[in-house]
């Protein structure tokens, strides 16, 4: 791959010249790996549209999406409804624009979830090691031996239905995922030379995990960031399905879709329909997932490549 | 490899016991008091009383969940609040149903997956190489219950070929399955593709083509073997989300399985049947990851002999 040892040349170059023009040769190069993957750059456009879409609901649709209009149930498409209305007389277009809110906030927040407490305990149980870490390991192995969905399912059983217990139950299911990578991350770097110079020089624990070791974790997390971000939406949206997730009448893409499979026989849009939305944004994150996989580690894509 | 054995019983055994804690403490999550909740708004006091004596919820939290486990160990997992009937005898009659169908996914998953992999790795770059890639990614982002819709849409509403919903006849199971196939379907043929790909790469099977041995034998004989440790692994370990995407799937065909019955439960706030389920979904999913942890010691002396 010749013009790839130019680049990053050429980066190497740059960085001697300038430390703020290394960063940004790095970047450059990262994008230019991702751009390559034509896949990836779908599901990229696909996440920004599906933001944008959840960002402008309100300028792009004139309805309300909880409004009922009893006089006009499971109307056909038609220029005031764009995708009909449902069995309560309600706008779908509006209720799967509103939808991507609900959706792409439970995912990024129950991601969210994962990170902050997984980051922190992966670094704790790999850099200390010890007797933390095998209680640590022992925390994660018991999360592991439940499904993501069952353990979702389970505390929103005892919860109660609400949009935070959702995010919650379902934020906790992605923890241990992202405790074992970090951990798996800091065995490696933290035997590296470079780390034993720190700590020879006596740089604290603190600067050494920061400076040092939590940078070089970073790309396999923000990966799984991504992929998680698509299963936290299946998941998620599959506990508005069976009516446990977001409360009644909600517009949450699940949520809809469990609504509308009574209607499968009749009208069986209200059900397709917001499956298309889930599927889609599932689809885009997953994509955006391999993309950055292979865009952030050379050697996976060399492997790939050979 | 006595001590290897041993070391992974007691893990699991440990892991096993973390479960039934999670699990314990889950059902103290339960906001407010847990006997007014579970039994409803219409229950008399006595009946609180009735049960805030049988889950002992009067007691010291510790002794409480030594009772729970002490209970556990002779097969007792309580009685359902809503039949009462023992857990167990409920879970025992519904779980032939769970079992059977998450065996046709898992055994239709793997056939299908292995040779869609095996294709795909020996007819690289080909047009069936894409189309098993695409499909994949499109089977690992497809909602279950979506797919389940689609199908019963497509099959028993439209084509009036296959039954909608319920387990009678031998039809009945045929959308159910492939709806449950779909997602290890496509973690398997992935699986496969990558794995076959790398030993395909290996000395022996180089050897085995400069020796003219004709092309199926060594595919079949030299190269897959050597590629089914792993794939057999993923399987064991998709069980789990298998089971979760079971229930999802048992709900929207109204699939008579322990699945159903959990969801039954839990918008029957009858949580001593929703801890029994649970349990008995994670010791299957600890018991497997144990059975695949020996198997590896089976067929790698290395971990045999350390």
């Amino acid at each position: 791959m010749p013009t790839l040892t130019r680049a990053s040349a050429t980066a190497e170059v740059e960085a001697q010249a300038e430390p703020a023009g290394r960063e940004r040769g790095r970047r450059a190069e990262l994008w230019r790996r991702y751009r390559r993957n034509k896949p990836a750059v779908v599901g990229l456009v696909i996440v920004a549209l599906l933001t944008a879409l959840a960002i402008l609901a309100p300028v792009l649709t004139p309805h309300d999406p909880q409004e009922q209009k009893l006089s006009a149930v499971l109307q056909l498409p038609s220029r005031e409804h764009p995708l009909g209305t449902d069995h309560l007389g309600r706008d779908i277009a509006a209720r799967l624009l509103y939808g991507a809110r609900y959706s792409l906030a439970i995912g990024a927040l129950a991601v969210g979830i994962g990170l902050a407490v997984g980051i922190p305990l992966g670094i704790v149980s790999g850099y200390y090691g010890g007797f933390v870490d095998l209680v640590i390991q022992r925390i994660t192995d018991i999360l592991l031996s439940f499904p993501t969905f069952l353990l979702a399912l389970s505390l929103v059983a005892a919860l109660g239905v609400g949009v935070q217990n959702a995010i919650l139950a379902v934020g906790i299911g992605t923890v241990p995922a992202f405790i074992r990578l970090v951990r798996g991350a800091v065995l490696v770097v933290r035997e590296q030379p470079y780390v034993e110079a720190a700590r020879s020089l006596g740089v604290g624990d603190g600067r050494i995990v920061f400076r040092h070791i939590l940078v070089n974790a970073l790309p396999p997390v923000i990966v799984q960031a991504s992929l998680s971000m698509g299963s936290t939406i299946l998941v998620a949206a599959g506990l508005g399905f069976l009516g446990l997730g977001v409360p009644p009448g909600t517009p949450e893409w699940g949520a809809m879709l469990g609504e509308g499979r009574q209607y499968i026989f009749s009208a069986s849009r209200l059900a397709t329909i917001p499956g298309v939305a889930i599927f889609l944004a599932v689809l885009a994150f997953n994509l955006v997932g391999d993309g950055l996989r292979d865009a952030l580690d050379p050697r996976q894509r060399n492997a790939k490549a050979s | 490899m006595k001590r290897y054995i041993i070391r992974h019983l007691i893990a699991a055994v440990i892991t096993l016991l973390g479960a039934t804690f999670v699990l314990f403490l889950i059902v103290r999550l339960i906001p407010g008091d847990p006997a007014v909740v579970i039994a409803g708004p219409m229950a008399s006091s006595e009946e609180v009383e009735r049960i805030r004596g049988q889950l002992g919820l009067d007691r010291p939290f510790l002794e409480q969940y030594w009772t729970y486990l002490s209970r556990l160990v002779r097969g007792d997992l309580g009685v359902s609040a809503r039949t009462q009937q023992p857990v167990l005898l409920e879970i025992l009659a519904r779980f032939p149903y769970t079992l059977k169908l998450a065996v046709v996914s898992a055994a239709l998953a793997t056939v299908t997956g292995v040779a869609a992999g095996v294709i795909a790795a020996t007819r690289r770059y080909s047009v069936f190489d894409y189309l098993a890639s695409f499909g994949s990614l499109l089977g690992v982002s497809m909602p279950v219950y979506w797919l389940g819709i689609l199908l019963i849409v497509f099959f028993a509403v439209r084509l009036q070929w296959l039954p909608a919903a319920g387990a009678e006849g031998p039809g009945s199971i045929v959308l159910p399955a492939v709806t449950l196939t779909a997602y290890t379907l496509a973690l398997v043929a992935r699986m496969t593709r990558a794995t076959m790909l790398e030993v395909l790469e290996q000395d022996y099977v180089r050897t085995a083509w400069a020796k003219g041995l004709p092309r199926p034998r060594i595919i079949f004989q030299h190269a897959l073997p050597n590629a089914l440790v792993p794939i057999i692994t993923v399987v064991a370990l998709q069980f789990g989300s298998l089971l979760g995407g079971a229930v999802l799937t048992e709900s929207v065909f109204a699939w008579p399985g322990i699945g159903l019955l959990l969801v039954d439960s839990i918008f029957a706030r009858d949580f001593p049947m929703v801890q029994g389920i649970v349990l008995v979904y994670s010791a299957m999913i600890i018991l497997l990851n144990l059975g695949v942890d020996l198997l590896y010691a089976y067929v790698d002396p290395r971990i045999r002999y350390s």
